[in-house]
Order: structure tokens, then C-alpha cells, then sequence
């Protein structure tokens, strides 16, 4: 093996390992400049390598030779693009996570992120929404602290949220002490209903707990939440201006959930008739069904009035299930 | 995703699957990895000129041609001042490299048989995509060296140059013999 060829393979090498070198530079950084260091690497690379075989391939190179040495990089290019695409694919998804993982568990965004197309230009699907209240927090909070006020509603608004994000649902707002919770979107949930009642009680049982603490520190004064939930048609998507955008719901539906936790008392959840049709048979007795006036409709509404207590067989089932 | 599915991205320059090797350097990581280069290396392509003894030695002089590349191109790296740890270095290095045989010249030779030599009945196209797969190779094994030298920018490239280099070296070698 005579030296030029050995020093022509050594060369070779050495381009090769420049192409290789600047494309994972590309790679990592996106710098134009290592772009063109792969182009110019390759381009050298596949001239040098056809040159190197035009005695084993004469006929085949006298044709082919321009057409040859640019088709490295002509590979190159289409596989940067849809390297790309793909980047701008990942953006995309990141940044549906970073929007969605606001109101809705890292489980739901996975779903989300895997189904891909998400409808959020407002559309008018059937939801169960949830309202609580806790009954005589401002009065209370005035003889409270404010670093207290805060560090109580934290805790409250950390707890429910991870009882609505565990049962699929959606956080949509905290307004003031209050929380509004949505079922069925942006995730399709089957037995929408269900979980928002669920969700109810375990709230309840949950906040019970939380009494009990601030009982410890106000004796005399006690707290208590009251929660409405709802089912029908609502527009769900993104509404907003250009500069400040939120995933919600508006509707009928909305407006009643919220008259309906507005009439809870303490303790209690005041589940309307649409969302009561939807539960599975016998597994809800309610404490109380009766008819109430809200604002907004002629007619009165049949409840259905749900606490821990009449519904303890089904939170021990769903203990046991846990 | 556990790590030790990953090893194979080593093959395609994939800093995940050189982290495998780095993590479970070993002696018996270095041998099988060793090994497998040899074998693939020393397996004869014309069947015609073949003989046993021709492939033991070839698998012999790949063995001790690979691991004294990468240990002279962690020579080279330390002299050049990385802080690396030489059972992670030779690991990683020969580990890649073998990955690199088995995923890519393989396969690769296979189709080339496959589709050149058989279904065409016309070998030079074969020999045209053989002639080039070898650097990819070298490529790997210098990439793995710049990458685990502990170095940084043209101190790092260097290792790498080096290190595909001392590979390429082996190979000459090694043709130098079965010519």
C-alpha cells in the first residue's frame, strides 16, 4: 500500500469526522454556521470518496459524478428538515403541556399531548361542572391574619385540586375562597358525572379534616364548604383577549351550578337532576331531594342533596378501592 | 425508559447510549465488546482464499490492534489533560465501536451481498457501499473517544481525530496481513 494512498485514507477519515463533528454541533446548538460546516464537509467528503473509486467505477461516475457528490447533501438537507419538524412538533407539545398542566393532572396532559389534536378554539360539548364555597370564611377571615387567610386557602385550593385533578377533572378558577371545577373536557371522560360527585365528597370529607385543625386554633368557630354540581351543554375552549387567555366554560349550565352551591349549606352538596340521572343506580342516597327557586329559571329545580353521611357506603368502597 | 435498552444508540452517536458503557465499564464489558469486533472484523469476505488460520489471526491482531487504539488515544487524551478514568475510556471507545459493527456494517454487508452480489449479479456496487462503511466506523470509535476524554472544543476534536485514526490504523494493518 503505497503512502499517498495511505495518507488519502487518513484525509478521508478526517473529513468524515468533520461531517460527523458539525452535524451533532447542528445538532445540538441550531447554528447556521455548523449547517454549512456539514454541507461543505460532505460535499468534500463525496468528492473525495468518488474520486477515490472512479478507476472500480468509471462508466457509472463519468455520468453520474456531479449528481453523486450532491447527494449526501441533498440527503443531508431533507433529513435536517424533518429533523425540524420534528422539533416543531416537540415545541408544540411542550408548550399544550405547559398550557394544560395549569388545570388538569400530568396524567391528563400525557393523554392530551398523546391524542395529539386538542379542541380549543370553544366548542359546546356536555359537561358536569362543580362550584364549592367556604361558608363564613370572609366574616371569619377578618379576625384571622393574613399570612393565615393565605396559608388556609393554600392548603384548601391544594387539596381540592388534587381531588379533581385524581378523578380526571379540570380546575377552572379560584375565585376568592371558591373553587370551580369542570368534568369532560379538555379530556373526554366518560362518567363525567360520576367523578364530579365523587370529587364532591371527597372535598367534603377532606375539608372536614380541615375543620378540624382550625377548630384547634379558633375554638368557637367553625368552617364548612358548600358545592353544587351540574350537568349540561356549556362552549368549553380558550376565551380571552390576544395578551391574556383561559381555558373555561361558559353557559347555562355554569350558572346554575353556581345557584345551586350558592343554596348548599355547609357540608352538604346540592347535585341537580341532570347530573343525578347520570349516577349509577342506588349508589348516592341523598340526605334530602326537594325542589328550589333560582335565580334565572321560571320554574323550580329538583336537587338532590348529598353529604358524607348518606353517602359513606360508597366513599368506604372507593377507600377500598384506592 | 431504562438505560440498558439504550446501549444501541451508541451505534448512531447518541451520547445516551455511550453514558450505558460508561456506567457498566468493565472487564468483561471490554472483552465481549472486543470480541465481537474481532469476530465481525476477521470474518473473511472471499470465501474462495478463506482459512482458519488466516481468520484467527486477523481476530488476534484486531483484538490487540483495537484495544492498543484505545488506549493510545486515552494516552493521547491525557496528555492533552483530560480527567478521565481508563476503564471508562477503553469501554466506552471499543463498546461503541462494536455497536457499531453489529448495527451498522452488518447489516449493511448483508444487504449489500444481498442486493449486489445476488439479486444484481453485479459485485461493484457492493464493493462501493463496503469501501464506505468502515469510516462510519471510525467515525463512532473517534466520536466515543472525544466524547468520554473529559476534554473540551479542539482539544476534544483532537482526541476524536486521533482516535478514528488509530482505528483506521488497525484496519490498514490488518489489510496489510490478509494482502
Amino acid at each position: 500500500m503505497d503512502f499517498a494512498r495511505v495518507a488519502f485514507l487518513f484525509f478521508l477519515t478526517w473529513v468524515f469526522y468533520g461531517v460527523v463533528r458539525s452535524a451533532l454541533h447542528y445538532k445540538k446548538k441550531r447554528d447556521f454556521k455548523y449547517l454549512l460546516a456539514v454541507c461543505l464537509f460532505l460535499l468534500l467528503a463525496s468528492d473525495l470518496w468518488l474520486r477515490a473509486y472512479e478507476v472500480r467505477l468509471q462508466a457509472f461516475m463519468d455520468a453520474f459524478r456531479v449528481i453523486l457528490s450532491f447527494v449526501p447533501v441533498g440527503a443531508f438537507l431533507v433529513f435536517n428538515y424533518l429533523e425540524e419538524q420534528k422539533l416543531k412538533e416537540k415545541a408544540g407539545r411542550e408548550k399544550v403541556t405547559a398550557f394544560f398542566s395549569r388545570y388538569v393532572s400530568p396524567h391528563v396532559v400525557k393523554k392530551l399531548v398523546e391524542k395529539g389534536r386538542i379542541d380549543v378554539g370553544g366548542k359546546r360539548r356536555q359537561l358536569t361542572i362543580l362550584f364549592t364555597d367556604i361558608r363564613g370564611f370572609t366574616t371569619l377571615s377578618e379576625k384571622m391574619q393574613p399570612e393565615e387567610v393565605v396559608a388556609f386557602l393554600n392548603g384548601y385550593f391544594e387539596s381540592s385540586t388534587r381531588i379533581v385533578q385524581a378523578r380526571e377533572g379540570t380546575i377552572d378558577k379560584f375565585i376568592g375562597d371558591a373553587v370551580m371545577a369542570v368534568y369532560n373536557a379538555p379530556l373526554e371522560l366518560k362518567d363525567h358525572a360520576n367523578a364530579a360527585v365523587l370529587s364532591a365528597l371527597e372535598m367534603q370529607e377532606d375539608f372536614e379534616k380541615q375543620n378540624t385543625e382550625f377548630k384547634k386554633k379558633h375554638p368557637g368557630d367553625s368552617l364548612g364548604v358548600g358545592i353544587g354540581v351540574n350537568t349540561g351543554e356549556a362552549v368549553v375552549g380558550n376565551i380571552g383577549s390576544k395578551s391574556y387567555v383561559e381555558y373555561t366554560c361558559i353557559g347555562d349550565a355554569v350558572n346554575t351550578a353556581s345557584r345551586l352551591q350558592g343554596k348548599a349549606a355547609a357540608g352538604e352538596i346540592v347535585v341537580s337532576e341532570a347530573t343525578y340521572s347520570l349516577l349509577p343506580e342506588r349508589k348516592y342516597p341523598p340526605a334530602r331531594v326537594e325542589e328550589i327557586m333560582v335565580k334565572g329559571k321560571a320554574k323550580p329545580l329538583k336537587v338532590f342533596v348529598l353529604t358524607v353521611k348518606s353517602c359513606k357506603k360508597t366513599l368506604a368502597e372507593q377507600r377500598k378501592r384506592k | 425508559m431504562k438505560q440498558e435498552n439504550l446501549f444501541w444508540k451508541a451505534a448512531f452517536f447518541s451520547e445516551t447510549g455511550l453514558q450505558y458503557f460508561s456506567e457498566n465499564a468493565g472487564p468483561k464489558l471490554a472483552a465481549a465488546c472486543l470480541l465481537a469486533a474481532a469476530v465481525i472484523l476477521s470474518f473473511p469476505t472471499d470465501f474462495s482464499q478463506a482459512s482458519l488460520f488466516q481468520a484467527a489471526t486477523s481476530a488476534v491482531i484486531v483484538l490487540i490492534g483495537l484495544a492498543a487504539a484505545a488506549s493510545l488515544s486515552f494516552g493521547f487524551a491525557k496528555a492533552l489533560g483530560g480527567r478521565v478514568s481508563f476503564k471508562q475510556f477503553f469501554v466506552s471507545a471499543v463498546g461503541a465501536f462494536a455497536t457499531s459493527l453489529v448495527l451498522v456494517s452488518l447489516p449493511l454487508a448483508v444487504i449489500g451481498i444481498l442486493a449486489f452480489n445476488v439479486l444484481l449479479g453485479d459485485p461493484r456496487m457492493g464493493a462501493l457501499l463496503f469501501s464506505i462503511v468502515p469510516f462510519y466506523n471510525y467515525v463512532v470509535f473517534g466520536w466515543a473517544c472525544e466524547e468520554k476524554s473529559g476534554l473540551k472544543h479542539s482539544r476534544a476534536t483532537a482526541t476524536g481525530v486521533f482516535g478514528a485514526s488509530a482505528v483506521l490504523a488497525v484496519y490498514l494493518a490488518l489489510s496489510a496481513l490478509i494482502a
